[in-house]
């Protein structure tokens, strides 16, 4: 039973990737892992029952989906913050339209931040078990005994599990993070060549 | 000389912004190859005029013209006059050159044409060596230049500044400001300035205009602006003002008398810089600046005298500014040339040309 909760949102994460970071995810797999933070998964868990959705995958692409979409909005704007107002007036003004512009300047701009959005989605449904595992299907109990039975429970290999995970996602958002940063000096070098060549 | 078509032509341009009506019909024609400074406190709608022009904006009535054409309701994209922004707006995804070519490849220019324009602009600006750099690799002086050239690339009808200079420390700012005049004067483009340092206006422009809640209060040279405000505000805006309140007790041919305090002076009616001219009785204002004062009793017949305690003085090398406190506790600024041999507390003599003043009506 455990398995099935466990299994199903990692496939969900791996069904949102592709290519390389699905080959990297699959590999991670392996490890079981856990990460003790309820309270958002608990709340999360209340307001799915209260709003009458049924637990199971549903309720996880939700939940991971509620989960996610903050931080990707976050990401992209703290870059949309740093663009300053005056970069898209300057396009305008220098003759570029509405398309243009959106192309030209605003989503290479964002690319390194939509790119780092992505990938620490990524992390965080992967890393959220603990959500899932709520929206995934136990029985809709008191959800505090829950929480407590279900450390209680854990306790002996939770440590060790924790750790493991620990290490595995920082590799991962180290070599997420480097990739974002080629990416984007990739992306300027290729508008640049671009630039001078069509 | 002038071209008889002007560079830019507003008429009875108005905006508001709910109940602030942040450009109050403005009107003004900028002749080409003029170099002209909107100069304004902050938030009088230099840059929402500005920003009108270039289509960034859009005027609640009014009509642009530039070049002879109305482009009052052209697309934004498809105006022929360019702007610097304050915070220079490169595109930091961009080279330096690209930076510089984006307008005319917007215009649809050929790539060896873009190339050739970028190096001559590179050229203008004196950085030859930069073409591949990104913005991040440059410094503020630098970006500042690049933001213009990356404006006059396309060849503008006109080009505009909106502060271009506020991010940079003094002494650069000082260094930019006579590139950007010997760059004005190399290519003739008409550049309308927009700044709130009134000395920045004074010392780079042909012509002046002063902005005040919306309206354009005075068109003119640097030298009549400071010699001859039309309004109160102006006065007090450009350079340092003793402001004195009179009222006009007789008019005797072309000469005004008029009585400040105890005292009675007889001065040009012609002294009277604003565009209504006061009839006998009505208040005005006196604006003497503080270099139009000589130190002692004059025997000049017709001159302005003052008297009072020096309360302050700072010693500037070439000059020395004074604090001067009047019988009737008003303080007067004084700038004056040194030595000066009276201490601190001392009585002192003023005196001032009675045609070394300016007049406006009302206070
Ligand atoms: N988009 C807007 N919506 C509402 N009010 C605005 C908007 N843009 C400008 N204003 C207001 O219009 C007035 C004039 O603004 P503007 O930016 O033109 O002033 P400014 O003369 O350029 O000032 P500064 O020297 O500070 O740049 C200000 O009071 C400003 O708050
Ligand atoms: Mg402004």
């Amino acid at each position: 039973m455990i398995s099935v909760a466990v299994g199903l949102p990692i496939a969900f994460a791996v069904a949102r990737t592709s290519g390389v970071m699905r080959g990297l995810l699959i590999a991670l797999i392996l490890l079981p892992a856990f990460l003790p933070v309820v309270v958002s998964a608990i709340s999360l868990r209340i307001f799915i029952g209260r709003i009458g959705l049924e637990t199971g995958t549903a309720a996880i692409a939700f939940g991971h989906a509620v989960g996610s979409v903050p931080f990707v909005v976050i990401m992209v704007l703290t870059r949309l913050n740093t663009m300053g107002r005056n970069m898209a007036d300057a396009a305008r003004n220098l003759g570029a339209d509405d398309v243009i512009i959106l192309v030209r300047i605003v989503l290479p701009y964002l690319s390194p931040a939509l790119l780092g959005a992505f990938m620490f989605c990524l992390l965080l449904s992967f890393e959220d078990f603990v959500r899932s595992f709520f929206l995934g299907g136990f029985e809709q109990t008191f959800p505090v005994l829950l929480f407590a039975r279900l450390r209680f429970g854990f306790d002996p290999g939770l440590a060790a599990i924790s750790t493991l995970v620990l290490i595995a996602t920082t590799g991962f958002g180290l070599y997420a993070e480097r990739f974002v940063r080629k990416r984007s000096l990739r992306s300027e070098t290729s508008l640049t060549s671009g630039a001078k060549n069509d | 000389m002038t071209d008889p078509v002007p560079a830019i032509e507003l008429k009875n341009i108005c905006k508001a912004y709910g109940a602030l009506r942040v450009i109050d019909d403005v009107s003004l024609t900028i002749e080409r190859g003029v170099f002209i400074t909107l100069l304004g406190p902050s938030g009088c709608g230099k840059s929402t005029l500005l920003r009108s022009i270039v289509g960034l904006a859009e005027p609640d009535s009014g009509t642009i013209l530039v070049d002879g054409k109305d482009i009052t309701n052209a697309a934004a994209h498809n105006r022929p006059v360019k702007m610097v922004f304050q915070d220079y707006a490169l595109f930091p995804h961009m080279t330096v050159a690209q930076n510089i070519g984006f307008g005319c490849e917007m215009q649809g220019m050929e790539k060896s044409a873009i190339a050739r324009r970028s190096t001559e602009l590179l050229e203008l600006i004196r950085l030859p060596d930069i073409a591949n750099r990104y913005p991040d690799a440059l410094s503020g002086g630098q970006r500042q230049r690049v933001a213009l050239a990356r404006a006059l690339a396309p060849d503008p009808a006109a080009l505009l500044l909106d502060e271009p200079l506020g991010a940079l420390d003094l002494k650069l700012r000082q260094d930019m400001q006579r590139e950007l005049k010997a760059i004005q004067r190399r290519t003739g483009k008409t550049f309308v300035f927009v700044t709130h340092d009134q000395q920045e206006a004074m010392s780079m422009s042909d012509l002046v205009a002063v902005m005040n809640k919306g309206k354009i209060e005075q068109l003119d040279s640097p030298e009549n602006i400071y010699a001859n405000p039309a309004t109160l505000f102006i006065a007090d805006f450009v350079g340092a003002t003793n402001l004195f309140e009179a009222t006009v007790e007789a008019k005797d041919g072309d000469h005004l008398t008029l009585s400040v305090g105890d005292a009675h002076w007889r001065v040009p009616a012609a002294r009277v810089t604003s565009h209504r001219k006061p009839d006998v009785g009505e208040a005005v204002s006196v604006v003497i600046r503080p270099e139009a004062f000589d130190i002692g009793a004059s025997r000049r017949k017709g001159d302005i005298q003052l008297s009072g305690r020096l309360t302050d003085q700072t010693y500037l090398g070439d000059r020395v500014h004074l604090n001067v406190e009047t019988a009737d506790e008003k303080s007067l600024l004084v700038d004056a040339r040194p030595p000066i041999s009276i201490g601190e507390g001392a009585e002192i003599r003023l005196h001032c040309r009675a045609d070394n003043l300016a007049i406006i009506a009302g206070r």
